[in-house]
């Protein structure tokens, strides 16, 4: 993959640093924050934090409820995955979420042949149940203020009966 | 999910709103939104409005997302 080769390439990493000391320097202490879980993590995993100036300080964002969502829930998930007959429908960044076992991920199973599509909304869900009455249409429920009360929602005008909902319950 | 958009309302039908950003127009449901008229802003999220927007905020909005997808 690209990614690999452009992105994770230690021989690059101290002149990188270099240049993250040398423009700290000039503009003054800078703070720095991630509002993705996925970058929480990302940056813990690399120890980031311990080889940056001083100066350059990372704060912790909010996160979604896609990035937070624990990863046991997200093997169970990938579970489903493999059962014949289910389509699994969900928000397309959910996709990319891994599960306990590094980079296995919805759009891995895709590739590897498991029925997975990406949905703008709960009702995009309902409208892909309707034209595969013969799949067991599985829709990823996750969300928290602003998304969770549309996915409820849409049980009160009957979905078709092949239509699932994997409700995401976070305290 | 990440990412919420200001629309504007063309049309309404039941819970159903015809909204516009960008040039591009997408059905969009107010169920939430129960005072919603033709010509109002809103905050649109995973299929849903959820918020009503003065013009300003949303145009504001907008330009703001504008400045961000410049950046990338």
């Amino acid at each position: 993959m690209l990614c690999d080769s452009y992105f994770k390439n230690p021989k690059d990493a101290p002149l990188l640093l270099e240049k993250i000391r040398a423009c700290s320097e000039k503009s003054g202490p800078i703070r720095l924050m991630e509002i993705c879980g996925t970058h929480t993590m990302a940056i813990a995993r690399s120890g980031l934090k311990s080889v940056l100036p001083k100066q350059v300080e990372l704060l912790s964002g909010p996160g979604c409820p896609v990035c937070v969502t624990p990863s046991n829930m997200i093997d169970m998930i990938l579970q489903l995955s493999r059962q014949p007959g289910v389509m699994i429908t969900s928000y397309g960044d959910l996709l990319r979420v891994p599960g306990s076992v590094r980079g296995d991920c919805l759009l891995r199973r895709r590739a590897e042949g498991a029925d997975v599509e990406s949905v703008y909304s709960p009702m995009d869900a309902i409208k892909i149940a309707r034209e595969h009455p013969e799949k067991e249409v599985v829709f990823l429920g996750v969300g928290f203020e602003t998304t969770a009360p549309g996915t409820p929602h849409v049980f009160w005008k009957q979905p078709p009966k092949n239509w699932r909902t994997f409700l995401f319950c976070a305290f | 999910m990440c990412l919420a958009m200001p629309m504007k309302i063309l049309s309404i039908d039941g819970t159903l709103a015809r909204c516009e950003a960008g040039g591009l127009t997408q059905e969009i449901r107010i169920d939430f939104i129960t005072d919603a008229k033709p010509g109002d802003y809103v905050m649109v999220h995973a299929g849903f409005a959820i918020e009503k927007m003065s013009e300003k905020e949303a145009l504001e909005n907008m330009e703001l997302l504008e400045e961000i997808k410049h950046a990338l």
